[in-house]
């Protein structure tokens, strides 16, 4: 068990380079939900109160949260999977760009499905296949980009690191937010 | 060598021969306890959601849409100026409740809140201690009305009871938090009709929901060949008769006296009638024309009689099933001591250019809804004309448990039950009933966009404030002479007047906690 333990951990990258990565999830995740909850609040306002209107910003922060680690676990899956040169090697920037492809397959994809006709099912099972296809895909391509492009690496670990800030405004959140969904849920 | 008869066997022997004469008493005993239990009728409440009065043949509807309804009227109570307080689920389901008007318990939206102190004033807990609750709920917003006004019932059926599957995620999670659950996850993080709280997770659950609806729809396309109806805004499926067998042996295992609320969601939209009904009201027959009305959307003819015809032939499946629930109530003999309350939230538009019920309009197609009671032991039908209103069931189920009604509620006891009415404020011309639409006026404030109908005897008088160019607009309506509201009356006449009057008065009443100084 302890060597199954230890290859595991070997081929996952450093706590050190997960952190700028979940950073930048955590980032896109809050800022669409944020945008989203203040676009609804006015309107929440007109017959709910303050207070019961936090309560459901504490679920949306729980839940965004628990959206955002998802996430990162993905991309962890893939980082295990994958050959070390591939991703866990350069994890920052190869998550970073991975964070950012996630979120535009499934930008595109929200509106695309309202597109696929309702009886259609194969259509529907091979989006998944498809998801996996090109994440495969961009991980090849964007590794041989950034063996090369130097610059663009350096760039992107930038950015990563500057999304820490982030996490330590919305995680926090996301924690009280749990813990408010939790005791509503158990008394 | 024989024992002996000690002292202490003396005194034990006279204390047991002392209970002698009671023993013969117990089962008596024990048989009046269950009796001073059952004391009670058994209430049900019936609701079919969208159900308008104005669709039905047993209201005069020319197409045969409640075969069933009738057969259940030859034995009961009905009424037949029974309207809603509002024109949507949330608001008047929570009047049914209270006994309050929307301006009262300000329920005004879909998710809305009832005024905090309704919460102990609502028919769920006053009669806790003399009822068995239990409740069915298909329709999501009636269920988080629910929730708020009494968490506690002894039995809580939610959405996806004697479905097909699928689950809301309030149901399925947040049962002890429903509201909050249903509001931040079926309504925002995975809202299936805006844009969605979850930017990533909800693709995947996007997805899942359509995979689910296809495989269902296809599985039964020949039952359903339009789909399989669903509730509106989750990924719910159900199939009529098995949703009316589950309440069936739903309402046989309440223990009695019970009080148990069914509200199905049919004939509420998606319109999807099984294939035997589909097409049964391709007769041809089209409604008188009737002039869209400024408020409205503005839908085509052709396509609100296509509408109409769906609409007809999904209450018309629906009856079809609950002739079952029917022939059950009588023959296990719950009609015997059960009272039968058949009703509906709300009605449904299919004219004056208007589909549906999301609307400002106040029209009796939307308001003007059925009501039917059979009370315990009913052989004979009576027909009640009075203007009613849902606000006047919860003092009637208050009557029935022999209370009084909660100094909030705003009804009377229903006429024509035998239950004491008082004659005086029921006779026609001595109460006005309201219905009211205010979406898109705010819960904390004064009214100041609203729809508000006032009926007194046969006359309607509405009024639109706010709405286009915020503007100021009265109707009246002589609904026994023109019971299809097409000539709009309102003018300089004395009893317009005074209906005006009265409604402002009223509304100047209930805007008064609200007035900041």
């Amino acid at each position: 068990m302890t060597i199954l333990y230890q290859k595991i951990a070997s081929r996952l990258p450093t706590k050190g380079q997960i952190a700028p990565v979940f950073s930048l999830i955590i980032f896109i995740a809050f800022s669409w939900m944020l945008y989203h909850i203040f676009r609804q609040t006015t309107s929440w306002l007109y017959y709910m109160g303050m207070l019961d209107v936090m309560v459901v910003y504490a679920y949306a922060f729980s839940f965004t949260l628990v959206e955002s680690a998802s996430i990162l676990l993905l991309l962890l899956v893939f980082c295990l999977v994958s050959p070390a040169r591939f991703f866990k090697d350069k994890f920052v920037a190869q998550g970073t760009l991975q964070v950012l492809v996630v979120s535009g397959i499934t930008y595109g994809l929200r509106n695309s499905i309202e597109l696929i006709p309702k009886q259609d099912i194969q259509t529907m099972a091979a989006i998944p296949g498809l998801f996996l296809v090109v994440m495969i895909i961009s991980i090849l391509l964007f590794s041989l980009i950034l063996d090369r492009l130097q610059f663009l690496s350096r760039l992107l670990n930038a950015i990563a690191d500057r999304m820490i800030i982030f996490a330590y405004i919305y995680v926090p959140l996301g924690l009280v937010g749990a813990i408010v969904v939790i005791l509503r849920n158990l008394f | 060598m024989p024992s002996k008869f000690t002292r202490r066997d003396f005194l034990k022997a006279a204390a047991t021969l002392s209970l002698a004469p009671l023993v013969g008493k117990l089962p008596v005993a024990l048989q009046q306890s269950q009796s001073q239990e059952q004391k009670l009728p058994n209430i049900i409440v019936v609701i079919f959601d969208a159900m308008s009065a104005r669709h039905l043949s047993l209201y005069g509807y020319p197409r045969k849409t409640s075969p069933n309804l009738e057969r259940l009227a030859q034995r009961s109570t009905v009424y037949h100026a029974h309207h809603s307080a509002g024109n949507f689920t949330a608001p008047s389901t929570v009047s049914l409740f209270t006994g309050t008007y929307p301006w009262t318990h300000r329920v005004f939206s879909l998710g809305g809140m009832p005024r905090k102190d309704l919460v102990a004033k609502n028919w769920w807990p006053l009669l806790a201690n003399d009822y068995h609750l239990s409740a069915f709920v298909q329709n999501m917003y009636a269920d988080m009305m629910l929730y708020q006004l009494h968490e506690r019932l002894d039995s809580h059926l939610g959405p996806r009871s004697f479905g097909l599957g699928g689950k809301p995620f309030y149901d399925q999670f947040f049962t002890k938090d429903a509201y909050f659950g249903a509001k931040s996850f079926d309504q925002f993080v995975f809202d299936p009709k805006e844009k969605p709280g979850s930017l990533f997770l909800s693709v995947p659950n996007d997805l899942l929901r359509r995979a689910w609806e296809a495989s269902v729809t296809n599985r039964l396309i020949k039952t359903y060949p339009d789909g399989v109806p669903s509730l509106d805004g989750t990924n719910v499926f159900f199939t009529i008769d098995q949703v009316v067998e589950g309440a069936k042996g739903y309402v046989s295992s309440r223990p009695a006296p019970f009080l148990t609320y069914l509200h199905f969601m049919p004939p509420h939209t998606p319109y999807r009638p099984s294939r035997e009904f589909r097409g049964m009201f391709d007769d041809g027959w089209t409604p008188p024309n009737s002039k869209k009305h400024i408020l409205a959307d503005g839908i085509s003819r052709e396509r609100l009689n296509q509408r109409r015809q769906e609409y007809d032939e999904f209450i018309a499946n629906m009856d079809a099933e609950f002739g079952r629930f029917i022939d059950h109530f009588y023959e296990t003999g719950l009609s015997e001591n059960t009272y039968l309350i058949v009703t509906a939230d709300h009605g449904e538009m299919c004219e004056k250019g208007e589909q549906g019920h999301v609307t400002p309009l106040l029209f009796e197609p939307v308001i003007h809804i059925p009501l039917i009671i059979a009370a315990p032991g009913q052989r004979q039908r009576q027909d009640i004309h009075t203007p009613t209103s849902n606000v006047d069931v919860l003092p009637t189920l208050m009557k029935i448990a022999g209370q009084s009604a909660p100094d909030t509620c705003e009804g009377t006891v229903l006429p024509g039950l035998g239950l004491g009415e008082r004659l005086r404020g029921l006779r026609s011309g001595e109460r006005s009933l309201f219905a009211v639409e205010a979406k898109r006026n705010s819960a904390h404030s004064p009214l100041q966009k609203f729809s508000v109908a006032m009926i007194r005897e046969n006359y309607k008088l509405v009024r639109y404030k706010g709405y286009r160019n915020n503007a100021d607009l009265y109707e009246f309506y002589d609904l026994e002479n023109d019971p299809e509201e097409k000539i709009n009356q309102y003018g300089p006449h004395p009893i317009i007047q005074e209906l005006q009057a009265e409604m402002e008065a009223k509304l100047k009443e209930v805007d008064q906690p609200y007035l900041r100084d």
